[in-house]
């Protein structure tokens, strides 16, 4: 009998059939709109001293960093809680997060309006002929071709408002720090072991467990890697 | 009467000499249990002995230890009768003895503490007791799916913003939740005993060393545990291991939060481990490097 089988050379899964359209070479001819906006409070998880002063990589590493280092930008979201579950809500699944107390939590105030590019925005999305996916992918090296893109066809645009991959509705920022840092009036809050309260609640809301919140769990703290 | 309205009444604390009402204790002298009374009066049988202690909120802190001695008691009936129900429960490790009893003493401490000082009525009271013995029960017993569907039972009405959080009620359900996380990973993972037909115990060290496999420290274990996913059908270190081992460790992720990215659940899509049995070596790289943990400082790391 003969059987037939095409799983062994079918690619699996099938070649991203959702996968983020690639940045072309240009905006099309009727570039998307930016909106001025004065954003309320957002929130920053971070380790560097000075949010307007972040790590930058050479080769960029998260979502909309610039894909050669050539531009500094930042990241912050609208929601303190949120801003949990968007920095370590990594599965759907409850976590337990480790060694993350002496991380900084930062809010953020505005001193005047800026130029947001708002991939929220259905028109936008419409405009760069892009859907909500630029928002959750996390194809990284797409999405940094993409922040290029828009940075330099676009020298108006100050940030780029995005909804969460894991915040949903409380959108984050990410802000191109060479057009808009001296908008931006960083308050350190301390780190996460001096906010615990706020540190559980937000495990509360997203099944995250950070460690340093059961210190009799382990009496010492545990190996990272036996 | 409140509760509030009973304590003035009592006026202050009074301790009966132990056994003056030992006759309490009849036909269960050898067993130990605890009594907690509304009305301020706590029985306590401990073994051959009873004590009653009567307390108010500034005496509280005084009774203490005969209160940790007494949920200790509970802990150990609890376990006693867990053990007891071979047929229908899983056996408790032995190891697991210690952290169990630990957290059955906090949680019905708690329960005690709530009898004769908080504003409740018995039958609040009579229901947190069976809810904690009933997540006790899943803890130590349940499927990842009860355990899931407890952890979702046990997210606090109003977990929002702006919702003061009771910070002891927060710590209690976290520690919860890493047991649950716990329970979870020991299931998913081989002890040094169970690997020890395939693998040395010195050779798995070796292959840690190597950066071909990682292993597990949990609270409920004596050594480490290792997740079965990263070994092939005849135990053996998956080709990929060294490259994610290596992937997450410059993410910054400890061995436990490579094991729980791997394994996690994502937006109904397929988890690590099945997109790695899938060829897709690639997308699981990605999804490391997509992590966000306490990394060290790279040597080319730019800085402005």
């Amino acid at each position: 009998m003969r059987v037939s089988s095409t799983r062994a050379t079918k690619p699996w899964p099938p070649v991203e059939p959702d996968a983020v359209p690639d940045a072309p070479a240009r905006l099309p001819s009727r570039p998307p709109r930016l909106r001025r906006e004065r954003p309320g409070v957002i929130w920053r998880l971070h380790r560097e001293a000075d949010p307007n002063r972040p790590r930058r990589y050479p080769a960029g590493k998260w979502r909309f960093d610039a894909p050669t280092g050539s531009y500094p930008v930042t990241y912050a979201n609208v929601s303190k809680h949120h801003v949990f579950v968007e920095v370590f809500g990594d599965v759907d699944d409850a976590q337990i997060i480790e060694g993350e107390s002496g991380r900084k939590l930062s809010s953020a105030s505005f001193r005047r309006s800026i130029q947001v590019l708002d991939l929220g925005d259905s028109a936008v999305l419409r405009a760069l002929r892009l859907d909500l996916r630029i928002s959750t992918t996390i194809d990284y090296a797409r999405t940094m071709r993409w922040s290029e893109l828009l940075h330099d066809s676009l020298d108006d645009a100050e940030a780029i408002r995005y909804l969460g991959r894991k915040g949903g509705r409380e959108d984050n920022y990410c802000f191109f720090l060479d057009r808009c840092a001296d908008a931006l009036e960083w308050r350190c809050c301390g780190d996460l072991a001096s906010n615990e309260a706020l540190v559980l609640e937000a495990g509360d809301m997203f099944d995250l467990v950070f460690d340093f919140t059961i210190p009799t769990a382990w009496g010492t703290p545990p190996p990272r890697w036996p | 009467m409140t509760t509030q309205s009973r304590r003035q009444a009592s006026g202050g604390a009074r301790r009966h000499a132990p056994g003056a009402e030992r006759s309490r204790g009849g036909a269960h002298k050898r067993a130990s249990r605890v009594t907690a009374r509304r009305t301020h009066d706590v029985h306590l049988v401990v073994g051959d002995e009873q004590d009653v202690i009567s307390v108010d909120a500034e005496t509280e802190l005084n009774y203490l230890p005969v209160l940790r001695t007494a949920t200790r008691n509970v802990a150990e009936l609890l376990l006693r009768a867990l053990k007891s129900e071979e047929a229908s429960r899983k056996r408790v490790a032995g190891q697991r003895v210690e952290p169990v009893e630990r957290a059955a003493e906090a949680v019905i401490g708690r329960l005690m503490r709530d009898a004769y000082s908080s504003d409740i009525t018995d039958a609040q009271l009579s229901d947190r007791a069976q809810v904690a013995i009933d997540a006790f029960n899943v803890v130590l017993s349940g499927d990842r799916r009860q355990l899931d569907s407890m952890i979702e039972a046990l997210k606090p009405v109003g977990a929002e913003a702006g919702v003061p959080v009771d910070l002891e009620q927060a710590r209690a359900r976290a520690r919860l939740r890493m047991q649950a996380i716990y329970r979870r990973l020991l299931e998913e993972a081989l002890t040094v005993g169970q690997l020890r037909p395939y693998k040395s115990r010195q050779r798995l060290q070796q292959l840690r060393d190597e950066g071909r496999l990682f292993a597990i420290k949990t609270p409920f274990e004596r050594g480490l545990v290792y997740p079965v996913w990263q070994f092939d059908e005849n135990y053996d270190p998956l080709l990929a291991m060294p490259k994610l081992i290596r992937t997450a460790r410059e993410a910054g992720l400890s061995a436990l939060g490579l094991h729980q990215v791997m394994t996690g659940r994502r937006e109904n899509a397929k988890t690590g481990v099945e997109l790695l049995a899938g060829g897709r070596e690639d997308l699981v790289l990605g999804m490391l490097r997509a992590v966000d943990r306490g990394a060290a400082e790279p040597a080319d790391a730019l800085h402005r």
